[in-house]
């Protein structure tokens, strides 16, 4: 089912919020069974929640250091708020979720920066795939000496200056094309009735934990 | 080294939310469009560093490159940190939403410290002093995000006491590769192009 991205992005705020704020086993596994209802609505691919494995690295230290009853809760919401992460919003593409931002009325600079940077990731990436491709071709077999040192801060310093360069040829364009601090929309979200069918399902679930634990009690 | 979703206390988690919104409000005003492109830029390369792995002994480190990068932006620094730790925790999950604001905190306020305590002598002509601000401030950077993240840890109770501990000596390594990178980094650029320095 598709859902309208703002009612997601609210829907995983109100949920991730709450669970956030939990500090007992029950009051977080109370959202399990809202976790597989979006699963059924949704058909996630199960390869998604490959991503929770470099998540959990932090959470080694964790378990490390501190009395494992805590460790476990701290695991228990770490992986249920990312899997929400995963299942509301991540499934989303990511220009949508950028115009979804925007119509959520987040300030016109930090939008246009996060989509700025989107896209410049990916050019970066290249460009440093390329300098690694050619380095690897001169033989480059990174150890821990100086040559080693020095190439891969050398192909960084790049990246640097190619951004300078990139950057400026960017925004030389932009004013060529008349940007004036806006970026015009043809595409426009239409809130369905199944989505606020949704989104009120969310409140009525995230009120009732609430009122279960009678409010803040729950976070003592 | 993004703290995980669901560790911290509300309070820590709404004080890094609102330490990051001033952050970002002053960034954001700093930042005109003309200089946009350059920051997303950055705030690119700032995302690709956290793959690049640099090898130190048997092992690697990932590089942090909030030192670096923040000498460059100064306090431009919070919403390109704040971007690009966003677009991970979406893309990549590390880190978390939630947690957003304390990581870029983490993140920004030892770049925008080393930006105005290192400028000057990154763009001078004393070989000494250029040497000098660039491993400090890189190292130092790095360091003060270490810190950061182990008072975090240290506002959830005592018993995280040891893992702020362990977090601290696990970025020392990171600090001393960071701080090699930023010499021959900024040698690079003194050398190929001086006037990405001149406009700190």
């Amino acid at each position: 089912m598709s859902l309208d991205p703002r009612v997601r992005i609210i829907a995983f705020f109100l949920v991730a919020v709450s669970v956030a704020l939990s500090r007992s086993f029950s009051a977080v596994l109370f959202f399990l069974p809202y976790l597989v209802f979006i699963l059924f609505l949704e058909r996630v691919k199960p390869s998604h929640f490959k991503k929770l494995i470099p998540a959990n690295l932090f959470l080694v230290f964790i378990f490390l250091t501190v009395p494992l009853r805590e460790a476990l809760l701290i695991f228990v919401k770490c992986n249920l708020i990312l899997s929400f992460l995963i299942v509301l919003v991540s499934t989303e593409r990511f220009p949508v979720l950028i115009h979804a931002l925007h119509h959520l009325k987040l300030p016109d600079k930090l939008v246009h920066l996060v989509f700025f940077t989107y896209r410049y990731v990916h050019i970066i990436d290249e460009e440093y795939r390329t300098f690694m491709k050619a380095a690897k071709a001169r033989g480059f077999h990174p150890k821990t000496d100086r040559i080693t040192y020095k190439t891969l801060s050398y192909i960084l310093a790049n990246l640097i200056v190619r951004s300078y360069e990139k950057s400026k040829w960017a925004y030389k364009s932009m004013v060529c094309r008349g940007f004036h601090g806006v970026f015009p929309l043809y595409y426009h979200f239409e809130m369905g009735f199944k989505d606020l069918c949704f989104l009120g399902f969310t409140f009525v679930y995230v009120g009732a934990l609430w009122a279960r634990y009678s409010g803040l009690k729950m976070f003592m | 080294m993004h703290i995980s979703e669901g560790v911290l206390p509300v309070t820590t988690l709404a004080l890094g939310w609102g330490a990051t919104a001033c952050g970002l409000y002053i960034g954001f005003r700093k930042l005109d469009y003309h200089r946009m492109p350059f920051v997303a830029f950055l705030s690119a390369v700032f995302f690709i560093g956290s793959f690049v792995h640099v090898p130190l002994g048997p092992t690697s480190v990932h590089l942090v490159l909030n030192g670096i990068v923040g000498m460059l932006l100064g306090w431009a620094s919070f919403p390109a940190m704040f971007v690009a730790l966003f677009i991970q925790a979406l893309l990549f999950q590390f880190g978390g939403l939630l947690v957003l604001g304390v990581n870029t905190l983490n993140m920004a306020a030892p770049a925008v410290v080393v930006h105005y305590l290192f400028r000057d002598w990154l763009r001078s002509g004393d070989g000494v002093k250029f040497v000098l601000a660039s491993v400090l401030g890189a190292s130092g950077a790095v360091l003060m995000s270490a810190v950061m993240v182990g008072l975090e840890l240290m506002s959830c109770g005592g018993e995280f006491r040891n893992a702020a501990l362990l977090v601290f000596a696990a970025h020392i390594p990171v600090a001393v590769v960071e701080a090699v990178v930023a010499f021959f980094v900024f040698s690079f650029l003194r050398k190929s192009r001086p006037e990405v320095l001149k406009e700190l």
